[in-house]
């Protein structure tokens, strides 16, 4: 790979994002590698490899790897670095340009559908509502409506909105 | 045959010996001052009281450190013990002292030839202890800086240099010899040629930067770290402008050196859309301000690829450099509109050092040697500091500068009197001595052996390796050692065995085992040596001809030796002996070598025991 095509502004852009003025300071030691508790689990996660390429400005690589949307944020990392590099703030901003350059992680869509589909997270059926009715509760209406609107998406297919009337 | 008396200092560890039994046992008188002909004291020096020190002066006097030989048991055994070491020293002591010896006094000036702030500093230190220093430098007194000091600092401190320096301007050393405490120079100047005596000599060579890593690239692009502007590069519109800072790849590298390129690539970086990749080996940070000087240009944006020697490659077209990028473990390429070539400071020694004849080994060592630091040579009395030694630019020099002035002052302040006598008419001229002397006390300068007397630390390697027994360093000659061995051997009662001991690490390490009461065999005579490089084989075949059964050879551990390799010539020295040994029917067991230091003494204990037979 040739480095003249990477962007090396995406280093300055991460530094300048809220959380990510750590970023340059990383000097490579690997400490963090070898405590990370999802890098056990997960092959091929390795918060220095994730920083490497940031700094390398491999802007399109970082953003829409399914992998930096791993981090569970335990801050081990941020324990043993020496440079206090704050790698899990370093990776929400990294995670924030992704997600206004369009690269959610794949479990958004799904809640984003399900938000727009049922107005919850949680699709309420008639089981649900005739327990309500039983407990002398009133049922629960779903009003995707305001959700679609605020998250700008059509409304679901009908035949979809036809079942839960 | 002078009368030889027993003085007698009580101290910790010699309880419950009677001291009358001891001298009885030897056949001399117990006097409580030394008024006899030659005396056997049983504390070192440093330990007797003053009185008996005052009465004892200019008298021929063994210092023994009696309780460090006789340990613990019984109080018979002790005092046996007690009485071997006793005629040991009395042995050698009878043989009273040796005649004159020729012994120079030394001179106190001081010579440092060269210049810079190394050069300076040293003129500026030496004196401030009290010693006249001449400093000769090439050049005038604007030139007296070198490439990779600061102007302003070199400029202020030859404006502060004090009167016990005299500065010879245009002046050169051409030639250089004798040693420590006695040297003698060959000084070129604007009035010709003389030669001076000189107590100790420091050699202060120029230094400089220079490229020492230029990448295959194309010249059009390539700039040294000298000639660096960085103001003269910027990116264009949105393009950004791909800088490499190389640093020093093939070990070679300082810190200083990294340093000076991090600041060079800091300031290239902070151009505007300029993209600065610096190619490292190691982030030597361990200059002044390097570390943080690292992070403000990793801070800045700068690029860090650590690279394996021989990276990065260049690609055919002269312009791509190649190279695996360890972190990411993938190859990467970059084309580069610009590559900084890498500089560190280099200096040599005089040309005239290159002269194995004249100059055997003096730069054996130079540099890691735990006892080479301070400037020091493996020629004592010689001193090469700055930039030919690889110090760095700056404070190292300053306190390189300061140390090797206080080592300048301890050599010539007199504190050492052992001068190895060489008897003229035994002398063959072989040079041996010259070749295995660590210190250059011994010289050759003008067909005769002659000795530097402040360079002396009277490790008798010289007179253990003389073959023709020419040299005889009062105390530690052939002769007394000969006579200590047969007298302390025929005094021993039990299976006698003996210990040569370095003082300054076994004996240290046998010294705890007696205060601790350690048993040591009963046959066992130590004989305390100021480095295992006096035993020679003749030594060790003489103590086995007096009846030992076995002899043990206690040297420091490799490296650690204060005569640089003594401990080294002890166990060739033994390895031979047991060699010729096992030839007349001995066995080879017989003569043993240990490596010990003196916190070993466990290590010591066991080597005795089992050599004494005895499992402990």
């Amino acid at each position: 790979m040739l480095l003249n095509d990477c962007d090396p502004g995406f280093k300055y852009e991460v530094a300048t994002e809220p959380g990510g003025s750590g970023i340059k300071a990383c000097f490579g030691c690997s400490a963090c590698t070898a405590r990370c508790s999802v890098g056990g689990h997960v092959e091929g996660y390795d918060p220095r490899r994730i920083i490497r390429l940031a700094l390398l400005g491999r802007r399109e690589e970082v953003l829409s790897s399914p992998l930096i949307w791993l981090c569970s944020t335990c801050y081990t990392c941020g324990e043993v670095c020496p440079q206090q590099v704050g790698f899990t703030e370093v990776l929400t901003a990294i995670k924030n340009i992704a997600a206004r350059a369009g690269y959610g992680p794949p479990s958004t869509d799904a809640i984003i559908n399900q938000l727009a589909a049922h107005g919850r997270l949680l699709e309420v059926g008639e089981f649900e509502n005739e327990r309500r009715t039983d407990l002398g509760l009133p049922e629960v209406c779903e009003s995707p409506a305001h959700f679609q609107a605020v998250l700008g998406v059509e409304p679901p297919p009908a035949n979809d909105a036809g079942e839960e009337g | 045959m002078p009368k030889v008396s027993l003085v007698w200092v009580e101290e910790p560890g010699l309880e419950g010996i009677d001291p009358q039994a001891v001298a009885k046992a030897n056949g001399i008188k117990l006097s409580p001052k030394g008024i006899a002909e030659s005396a056997v004291v049983s504390v070192p020096m440093e330990r007797a009281p003053i009185d008996i020190r005052a009465n004892l002066a200019g008298m021929p006097v063994k210092w023994l450190d009696l309780a460090a030989e006789v340990g613990g048991g019984s109080e018979a055994l002790r005092t046996s013990r007690a009485s071997a070491a006793v005629a040991r020293a009395a042995g050698s002591a009878a043989l009273g002292a040796m005649g004159q010896v020729y012994a120079p006094q030394p001179v106190l000036e001081v010579l440092v030839a060269g210049k810079g702030l190394a050069g300076l500093s040293a003129a500026y230190e030496i004196a401030a202890l009290g010693h006249p220093v001449l400093l000769a430098m090439d050049g005038t007194r604007a030139q007296a800086g070198c490439g990779d000091d600061k102007p302003g600092e070199v400029k202020r401190l030859l404006g502060a240099l004090p009167a016990g320096v005299e500065v010879a301007i245009k002046t050169e050393l051409t030639r250089l010899k004798g040693g420590g405490g006695g040297f003698y120079a060959d000084l070129q100047g604007p009035q010709g040629t003389t030669t001076q005596r000189f107590g100790a000599v420091v050699l202060a060579p120029p230094s400089s930067y220079q490229v020492i890593e230029a990448l295959a690239v194309d010249p059009e692009i390539t700039v040294s770290l000298s000639d660096l502007k960085a103001k003269d590069y910027q990116g264009q519109g949105d393009a950004w402008f791909q800088a490499v800072v190389m640093t020093a790849l093939d070990g070679s590298a300082t810190a200083a050196g990294f340093s000076r390129a991090l600041a060079k690539a800091l300031a290239l970086q902070k151009r505007p859309q300029v993209q600065v990749t610096m190619f490292l080996a190691e982030a030597l940070v361990a200059s002044e301000g390097g570390e943080r000087l690292y992070r403000q240009a990793r801070e800045a944006g700068v690029l860090m690829v650590r690279t394996a020697k021989g990276e990065p490659k260049v690609n055919s077209d002269n312009r791509t450099l190649r190279f695996m990028d360890q972190i990411l473990g993938e190859e990467l390429e970059l084309r580069p509109d610009l590559v900084v070539a890498a500089e560190e400071t280099v200096g040599q020694a005089p040309a005239w050092l290159d002269n194995p004849m004249a100059w055997t080994a003096w730069d054996q060592d130079l540099g890691d040697h735990p006892r080479l630091q301070a400037g020091r040579t493996a020629r004592t009395g010689l001193y090469l500091i700055g930039g030919a030694r690889g110090t760095l630019p700056g404070a190292d020099r300053k306190a390189e500068a300061a140390a090797c002035a206080a080592d300048v002052h301890d050599l010539l302040s007199g504190k050492t009197t052992h001068i190895p006598a060489v008897r003229t008419l035994r002398c063959a001229h072989c040079l041996t001595c010259v070749r295995v002397c660590p210190h250059g006390v011994l010289r050759h300068p003008e067909d005769q052996i002659l000795t530097a007397p402040a360079a002396c630390l009277a490790c008798g390697l010289c007179a253990a390796q003389c073959p023709a027994e020419a040299i005889t360093p009062p105390g530690w000659s052939n002769n007394e050692m000969f006579a200590g061995l047969k007298a302390g051997l025929a005094a021993i009662q039990g299976a006698p065995l003996v210990l040569f001991a370095c003082q300054g690490s076994a004996m240290d390490a046998a010294r705890q085992l007696s205060l601790d009461g350690h048993q040591w065999p009963q046959g066992l005579l130590m004989v305390p040596l100021n480095c295992a490089g006096r035993v020679s084989d003749g030594l060790i075949l003489k103590a086995l001809e007096y009846g030992a059964g076995g002899v043990l050879v206690a040297g420091c551990h490799d490296g650690n030796c204060r005569s640089l390799n003594g401990n080294l010539w002890a166990k060739l020295e033994a390895a031979r002996a047991a060699d010729l040994f096992a030839r007349v029917g001995g066995s080879i067991d017989q003569v043993r070598f240990m490596h010990l230091a003196s916190n070993q003494p466990g290590a010591l204990a066991r080597a005795v025991h089992e050599m004494a037979g005895e499992s402990k």
